[in-house]
């Protein structure tokens, strides 16, 4: 523990580092940075910056304002990329409260919780996520626009794709710092890109998928353009989504895979796809918990809406690629970019968890277009589909016990509070489309 | 006025998001930027372009009040046509000077990386066959040739093969 404060104290040296970031998510899935001077990296290092937590939106109370922020020093990294203030750097913390007990309304701190209980057991979370955004023009104020690259004429100076560069810069980048990228490429919507990271322990995967955004944002922009992870930002378009394959390892192996199991899948991973398919109503509002989120979940899209299983069929909730041995693993497929993703992974590891406690059965798999089957058919199968926007999804959470014990109390309540105050504001806005529908009509 | 100079104007940019983009598609060997400029801090544009060195910058500044860490070049308004032909001039004279510069450094980085590798390896062959140096070279030497391979990979695949 101190070798690693030395290690960190001396790259911060010898790398002109000016400034510390100490980063964390709060329940929204917003990081939040407190810019700390290299004077204070000492105080940093040993957990004795504070923050008042109430200062942020939906996450304490006035009266539990004071708060710590201790950094995880694994986590420390510096940013590859020159700005006009020199070299910055990072550490991503877990918030403490003053008498040293971690804050329930921290996340990251809420995921180690659950991951706790996984270990206990036995198992540890493998998850590796695949997350897809949109790269946009900003305009002259440096906002972001919904315009790309195809319709603004940068091919008469030079036939390249300023997107595909920008996407490259971001590759090396994050390679530069430390992680593992498996895939990266043009996605299908014009504009619409995708980075793939390699599987790994949950919280670093939680940790990654944070980092990545703020990667791919910083990065953007040093290219003119603006990177958002908002589900569905164009109509008509495919939308963003970041499937998210997961498995469970015990003693060292992979517990998903049995050459002798049918499909060579183990119990433990029939169990576990159970979990998710039976609690997935329930967890939605983690995974997709934006209104917008459900404009993605739509059919026709490639998203999926019903609740189903398959080897290959892509309108599932749930597919199992192809790969076994230590690479078996479920994919789910309803998760977006705007999710939190240690909210997110939290409530998905505890679905599947009960699965194998519960040994829940999944039902047959799928295998073809449930887009295309009338709602007779989808009901005879045992077909459901996930909840149709925000406001629903979060009633379905209030009637699980197990998913808001996934959360723990405080989380549960500020992530309620704040999701029906956005539920409220949607709902009272009045849109073009109900112009244009209504106007003239009545 | 520049393209009388003799010079080829690439591309005018509306704002900082624009200069960016037209920057990293042409990659010309200047970017002026005047302090009027939209979208975003002229500083910070400045560092992206030369800190991810996509070309050299130029700035022309109402008073010379910004400090910049790496030492951008800037000429203060009001100025002449001749001082900013001059200036120009000098940028181009110099970073030619810097890229003949830089590429020497490199063949040398490159250079010295060899030799340290062709040390190693020449010490694994002592170590392993109990010859003294100069055979060892020999040997090296001898393979190179004879399959028309660079002592360099030689070398390297000495490393592979024994260092791991």
């Amino acid at each position: 523990m101190h070798d690693k404060k030395l290690e960190i104290i001396k790259k911060v040296k010898e790398n002109d580092v000016r400034f510390i970031r100490l980063q964390f998510t709060d329940i929204a899935g917003v990081m939040k940075n407190l810019a700390v001077p290299i004077s204070q990296l000492e105080k940093a290092l040993d957990g004795e910056i504070m923050f008042d937590g109430s200062s942020i939106n939906g996450f304490a109370d006035i009266s539990e304002s004071d708060m710590y922020m201790v950094p995880d020093l694994d986590t420390f990294v510096i940013f590859p990329w020159r700005s006009a203030n020199g070299k910055v750097a990072r550490l991503i913390c877990d918030i403490y409260l003053p008498d040293g007990t971690p804050f329930p309304g921290c996340p990251r701190n809420n995921l180690k919780r659950v991951l706790k209980e996984a270990h206990d057991l036995g198992y540890s979370m493998n998850v590796g996520p695949e997350a897809e955004f949109f790269l946009f023009l900003s305009d002259e104020k440096g906002h972001a626009t919904t315009q790309t690259q195809d319709d603004a004429g940068y091919f008469d100076l030079a036939p390249i794709d300023l997107g595909e560069n920008a996407r490259r810069d971001m590759d090396s980048t994050l390679e530069e710092m430390g992680y593992e990228i498996e895939a990266s490429h043009h996605e299908v919507a014009p504009g619409q890109h995708e980075i793939d990271f390699k599987y790994g322990n949950a919280l670093h995967v939680a940790d990654a998928i944070m980092t990545f955004k703020l990667v791919v944002r910083s990065i953007a922009q040093r290219h003119g353009l603006h990177a958002s992870f908002m589900p569905k930002p164009i109509f008509g378009i495919n939308g963003s989504g970041m499937h998210t394959h997961q498995s469970l390892f015990k003693d060292g192996q992979n517990a998903f895979y049995d050459p002798n199991g049918p499909d060579q899948l183990s119990d433990t991973a029939r169990y576990y796809m159970g979990g998710i398919l039976e609690h997935a109503r329930a967890f939605t509002a983690l995974t997709n918990p934006t209104v917008n989120s459900y404009k993605r979940l739509v059919p026709g899209y490639e998203a999926p809406v019903n609740i189903a299983w398959s080897g290959a069929n892509r309108s599932c909730l749930v597919r199992v690629p192809a790969k076994r041995g230590v690479s078996t693993r479920i994919e789910v497929r309803n998760p977006d970019p705007s999710c939190n993703p240690y909210l997110a992974m939290a409530v998905m590891l505890t679905a599947g968890l009960n699965g194998i406690k519960n040994q829940i059965e999944p039902p047959a798999a799928v295998d073809r277009n449930i887009y295309k089957m009338e709602d007779e058919e989808r009901a005879a199968l045992g077909i459901g589909s996930l909840p149709g926007n925000l406001l629903e999804a979060i009633h379905e959470l209030d009637q699980s016990e197990l998913i808001k014990g996934a959360l723990g109390q405080h989380i549960y309540e500020k992530f309620r509070v704040g999701k029906l105050e956005e539920w409220n504001e949607y709902n009272m806005q009045v849109t073009a489309w109900e112009v244009t529908k209504y106007l003239t009509k009545f | 006025m520049l393209k009388s100079s003799g010079y080829l104007v690439e591309a005018e940019a509306a704002n900082a998001p624009d200069l960016l983009r037209k920057a990293r598609t042409t990659y010309p060997d200047l970017v002026i930027i005047d302090s009027s400029l939209k979208g975003g801090s002229m500083q910070e544009i400045a560092g992206i372009i030369e800190g991810d060195e996509i070309s050299s910058v130029l700035l022309l500044v109402q008073e010379p009040k910004y400090k910049f860490p790496d030492s951008i070049a800037q000429i203060q308004k009001p100025y002449s046509d001749e001082t900013l032909l001059t200036v120009i001039e000098v940028l181009f004279l110099y970073k030619n000077r810097l890229c003949d510069a830089k590429q020497e450094i490199n063949v040398l980085k490159d250079r010295l990386q060899t030799r340290k590798e062709i040390e190693r390896a020449k010490g694994i062959l002592m170590k392993h066959f109990g010859i003294d140096e100069a055979e060892a070279y020999r040997e090296m030497q001898t393979e190179s040739m004879k399959r028309s391979i660079p002592m360099k990979e030689i070398a390297q695949a000495i490393l592979a093969a024994y260092e791991h």
